[in-house]
């Protein structure tokens, strides 16, 4: 009896210990939001950039030409979508990394290292050099491309997944040869064009969180949210489905279904965000590992702490990107990618080779 | 033996020896494309000035002067680089698929592509060249000192821990990610044609292979040919699993250890003279599993040939594809890719 | 005196007096705004296209308004100053305004280069709210000289420009200053622009080159043209380097206008320009006696005729052998094409900037050897080359300059380069304020003297 309660003590314990870890993750999120957006603000200080916003929604405007005019059209139009859409790309895809982790059962998954970012991006970059997307414009459009051709790594993704419960390695693979390709079928469009619409697509491509329309935001916040809802309320799902496939069969659970439909929730997120932003590896990946530290495994802990630690992530990258270079020359994809990478690489090798 | 047996034997010893056929098409081709170029002339043109050349009877007409270079200096040294870099990334496919046990890896994935990009990034944005070379050769350096890194970190990583085959892919695409995260970080910045120039030195091409890379290229090849087949045996042994490997006396680590070291600085040289040519290496291997079996030693035979055959083929159609000439590391990837999903499918979970 | 003497005397006064007035007269015609330009100003209000907006534009607008005969909106099309459609006393108000120096809004011609290798520019029409007294401008070497020959540094509040290439201290003192608003000359950082323009209220435009990558970008924290037209601000595309003398002329003129600087100082370093083309089309050799030439800005490539590189050396004289193509430079390596007679110039023309590599202001910096070996490796198997006709000319200096030693080293019997060179210094005494001497530099290289100075340095 008592051993009963002790359990149940301890299980309520470690719920609240989560919960209050979540906590302390939106705090800090609304810190990073507020440091981003005071960063290299055109040289304004953290109060005055609050202000500016403020005074937006509460719609005052200002004369054209006065200095706070262009003070408020910068904050409203440069840095605000850019601080909103790093928390959106974050949280974005925070969930699709540990979806795609439960899904394919592979620590590594993510939608970079299995190459759906690069699918994603070739259908951009062929929509662009066809003239079907203009520059940061045709928002709709964009994703409609990025998630056609990144239906194709999906597809294969479905078709490895069976094979890849043999050996981790396999899916990795597996995307190493999916982005290989994709990037080859995107340098055939660019070496076609000059190399002013190179150099263009290329600047995007990297990952870029700045210049990005507020209708994309909406489109993106729209799907983000609905993507992410969709995968929490999954959450329970998913967490059988790391048992195995037979073992999630037999507990009543669809695994080739549920797989399906989670790549198709997933494809929409990464397309989506990789749409108006171009290539953010890795962040899909670090974000569930380090939350699990803190929170174990189970999805429903994870999903909503990982989203918040990812938006903090992209926060400070884009912070870092903004302090090492004041004139923009380091864009935000590069940052995730140096600081992405090495992790990438420390989670291997502190992996018990047993696990592998 | 009975009947049965021994005609089985007898077909599959047949079949097994059809690669050497290959061989034919591999060196037709081959000379063919000494003739394919953008600049028109005739098959007949370009063999009477190879053999005028040998003999030493070059006119000193700037027609002669000028097919004589662009044969002499341009497709013949391409033609015999091609052969042998595609058979060098075709063996290095077949010995890295045995050793990680993985059908989907090739002799990229100790990271060598990305290591030799930054190598070349380096010297084309920064102007840093490691042994202070200009121009091509500054390019070729770089790559492949840069290329061996990849293989270094891994080996120095060996020494701390056991090194199963997962992880020495993990390892290695990790090790690929971190430089192309690097890489990236510099080429931002750089102008608009050295963005150009990284992109095609990315994509592969031949078209830098000139007669003084051609000895490397054979000793590479040669190399690489005549150690795996010296230890065709043991990689056969390995693909049964690592305990079974040690009871039949073969020390899986070290032969593991062994080939990467060899495919890499093989395969490291064969892409500081012509870039990354990819799938090569991934795809070769399951063509010749399907003419030849599992045998080690005819697979990498077998898939030199056919390595060299393909990349020549391709080489030659990406020459005149399009006004300007395709990189030829495109048309491999487009061939690839539907070869790749059909092995993707194909094989049997058991298999791997 | 007689009275015969007091004739003559009076006679000889007049004949005196007429013949001073005669030479008074013609002398200030020649000094006077009846320049012979050939250039236009493309602002709207300038009905008789002439390089200025003046009483004769507000007569043929009166004219046109009236409806006088040949005098129509169809032979007249810029005396529709407010650019609606029609010609009316709207029109005639505006050009007042303008002439009398009143704020006011005014239309002018717009440049921006295309993709597509058979059109060079894409042209419309833009307003701009003139004049200008500040702005930001884009500050590559060439955009620099222009403005240093219509002395705009007072109205310039900051510049863009790459680190690796920024403004030559000696040249540009007063812009080497500046602090850069971007990466380079192509892009301007949002954060940096709004700051300035917040603490400098008086900016309206921004200046900036005719190629369509500039101010293309919103990547990376960076504001493009229609951000800018957002804020209000206009956008002024300008072709600095223009190599054609009217295209030149125009920019200049287009801008000496729209900071209302004195007509007579830009007249003339419009007239200056035009007339050194003029003098050298004069120099070169008859039809039958060209040569043929093809250019290149980089070791392993050849310029294609809708380029920059190919207009330098069709205005220096040369017949161009390249056809267009939608890359403007195309490699050796992969367009082995180019080795067909038909495509093979007599001449090759390297028109190559410092960079890296040493500046041409400063003598013996340059790699010559880098120069050398890149020449011997990549041209060899030319015509050009065997011949010994290929030349190294320095892409850091004016446009006109670049053109003027490109004609020099494919005819150097009836272009000397010592007439170049003088022509060269006479620019940089009267524009660029004589910081540097021709005459200590060498600005083109024969391959004969590329080696010599190889083997020297």
């Amino acid at each position: 009896m008592t051993d009963k309660q002790s359990f149940v003590d301890d299980y309520i314990h470690s719920t609240k210990l989560k919960l209050f870890f979540i906590l302390m993750m939106g705090v800090l999120s609304v810190f990073c939001i507020f440091l981003s957006l005071s960063t290299e603000a055109a040289g304004l200080t953290f109060d005055q950039c609050v202000r500016y916003v403020l005074d937006f929604f509460q719609g005052i405007t200002y004369d054209r030409g006065t200095p706070d005019y262009y003070y408020s059209k910068y904050m409203i139009d440069y840095k605000a979508p850019r601080v909103v859409f790093a928390v959106l790309a974050g949280a974005g895809l925070a969930v699709a990394g540990v979806a795609m982790q439960s899904v394919m059962n592979n620590p590594l998954a993510d939608p970079y290292t299995t190459g759906l970012s690069s699918g994603a991006c070739f259908g951009v970059a062929l929509g662009t050099c066809f003239g079907f997307i203009m520059g940061s414009q045709n928002a709709f459009e964009s994703v409609v491309f990025s998630f056609i051709f990144s239906l194709i790594p999906t597809t294969i993704l479905l078709m490895i997944a069976p094979k890849a419960k043999i050996s981790p390695s396999t899916l990795i693979l597996a995307g190493v040869a999916i982005s290989y390709l994709f990037n080859a079928m995107t340098t055939l469009l660019l070496v076609t064009t000059d190399s002013g619409t190179l150099a263009q697509v290329y600047q995007w491509q990297v990952g870029t969180i700045s210049g990005i329309p507020w209708s994309n935001v909406e489109l993106t916040a729209v799907i983000v949210v609905i993507g992410s809802i969709i995968i929490w309320m999954l959450s329970r799902s998913l967490n059988v489905l790391s048992l195995g496939d037979s073992s999630a069969l037999s507990l009543g659970l669809d695994p080739e279904a549920l797989r399906v439909a989670c790549l198709m929730v997933i494809s929409f997120l990464v397309a989506v965000i990789v749409g108006s932003a171009g290539i953010l590896g890795f962040v899909g990946l670090m974000a569930p590992h380090i939350v699990r530290l803190l929170v174990g495994s189970d999805n429903r802990f994870v999903i909503p702490m990982a989203i918040m630690f990812s938006a903090c992530f992209l926060l400070v990258c884009d912070v870092a990107s903004l302090i090492m270079s004041p004139l923009g020359a380091i864009p935000i994809g590069t940052v995730v990618s140096m600081i992405g990478a090495p992790i990438f690489l420390l989670l291997i090798i502190r992996r018990n080779s047993n696990v592998w | 033996m009975s009947g049965e047996e021994e005609t089985y034997l007898r077909l599959d010893k047949r079949r097994r020896r059809l690669y050497l056929l290959l061989i034919i098409p591999m060196v037709l081709v081959a000379i063919y494309s000494i003739s394919v170029s953008l600049y028109e002339f005739s098959f007949d043109e370009a063999m009477d000035i190879i053999v005028r050349h040998f003999r030493g009877e070059i006119k000193d007409t700037y027609k002669d002067f000028l097919l004589d270079n662009l044969i002499f200096e341009g497709t013949f040294p391409r033609a015999v680089g091609g052969v042998l870099v595609g058979a060098i990334l075709a063996i290095g496919g077949v010995m890295m698929q045995a050793i990680v046990r993985n059908p989907l890896a090739d002799s990229y994935t100790t990271g060598i592509s990305s290591g030799a990009l930054f190598g070349v990034t380096l010297y084309l944005a920064l102007d840093f060249s490691l042994l202070g070379h200009m121009g091509n050769l500054a390019v070729i350096s770089n790559a492949l000192l840069f290329s061996l890194v990849p293989c270094a970190i891994m080996i120095v990583f060996s020494v701390f821990r056991k090194t199963t085959p997962t992880m020495m892919v993990l390892v290695g695409i990790a090790t690929m990610y971190v430089f192309s995260a690097a890489t990236m970080l510099i080429k931002y910045n750089a102008e608009n044609d050295v963005i150009q120039q990284i992109y095609d030195w990315s994509l592969g091409s031949l078209a830098k292979v000139t007669w003084d890379n051609v000895p490397y290229l054979l000793i590479s090849f040669l190399i690489i040919m005549i150690v795996g087949l010296l230890i065709a045996k043991r990689i056969d042994v390995l693909t049964a699993g690592d305990n079974c490997a040690t009871t039949m006396g073969v020390n899986p680590s070290l032969l593991r250890i062994g080939c990467l070291i060899l495919v890499s600085v093989c395969t490291a040289i064969a892409v500081s003279f012509s870039g990354t040519i990819g799938f090569v290496g991934l795809i070769i291997p399951h063509l010749s599993r399907l003419i030849v079996g599992t045998k080690t030693s005819l697979l990498i035979p077998c898939s030199a040939v056919m390595g060299g055959l393909l990349l020549i083929g391709a080489d030659s159609i990406a020459r005149v594809c399009g006004s300007s000439s395709l990189p030829v590391g495109v048309l491999t990837a487009i061939i690839g890719t539907p070869v790749f999903l059909f092995f993707l499918l194909k094989t049997k979970n058991s298999s791997w | 005196m007689d009275a015969k003497t007091v004739k003559i005397l009076a006679a000889v006064i007049v004949v005196v007096v007429i013949a001073a007035a005669v030479v008074f007269i013609l002398t200030k015609d020649n000094s006077s705004n009846k320049a012979n330009i050939d250039a236009a100003l493309e602002v709207y209000g300038n009905a008789d296209g002439d390089y200025k907006i003046d009483n004769a534009d507000l007569d043929i607008i009166k004219k046109v308004i009236k409806g006088e005969k040949d005098y129509t909106l169809l032979e007249y099309p810029l005396a529709d100053a407010n650019y609606d459609g029609k010609v009316t006393e709207a029109d005639v108000e505006l050009v007042q305004k303008i002439l009398k120096g009143e704020s006011c809004t005014v239309y002018h011609s717009w440049y921006k280069t295309t993709d597509n290798p058979d059109v060079r520019w894409e042209t419309k029409v833009v307003d701009t709210k003139w004049p200008i007294t500040l702005c930001i401008a884009n500050g590559a070497a060439n955009a620099l000289q222009m403005y240093t020959m219509l002395d705009l540094q007072d109205n310039i509040v900051a510049i863009n420009y790459s680190s690796g290439s920024p403004p030559d201290s000696t040249l540009y003192p007063a812009y080497s200053k500046m602090e850069s608003l971007g990466t380079s000359t192509m892009y301007l950082t949002a954060s940096k622009v709004t700051e300035t323009l917040a603490k400098n209220p008086g900016i309206t435009a921004v200046i900036t080159a005719d190629n369509k990558g500039y101010l293309s970008s919103t990547a990376s924290g960076r504001i493009d043209e229609a951000g800018l037209e957002a804020l209000g601000i206009d956008v002024i595309r300008v072709r600095h380097a223009a190599v054609d003398p009217q295209d030149y002329g125009s920019a200049l003129l287009l801008l000496g206008f729209l900071f209302q600087k004195d007509t007579n100082n830009v007249v003339e370093a419009t007239k200056w320009i035009e007339d050194i083309y003029k003098t050298l089309d004069k120099k070169l050799p008859g039809a039958t006696e060209r040569v043929t030439a093809a250019s290149t800005s980089s070791y392993n490539y050849l310029s294609s005729l809708n380029s920059d590189y190919a207009d330098a050396a069709i205005y220096g004289g040369g017949i161009y052998t390249i056809p267009a193509a939608a890359t403007t430079s195309l490699k050796m390596e992969d367009n082995p094409w180019l080795y067909n007679d038909e495509y093979q110039a007599d001449n090759i023309l390297e028109i190559r900037t410092g960079g890296s590599n040493g500046t041409w202001y400063k003598p013996n910096s340059l790699n010559y050897d880098l120069f050398l070996t890149q020449t011997d490796e990549n041209f060899e198997l030319f015509k050009a080359y065997k011949s010994g006709h290929i030349f190294l000319v320095s892409g850091d200096m004016p446009i006109f300059a670049r053109v003027l030693y490109c004609a020099s080293m494919l005819y150097p019997d009836a272009v000397s380069i010592d007439f170049v060179d003088k022509v060269h210094q006479e620019f940089v005494d009267k524009f660029l304020g004589g910081t540097y001497k021709v005459s200590e530099l060498k600005f083109a290289y024969t391959y004969a003297e590329l080696v010599e100075y190889a083997e020297k340095y």
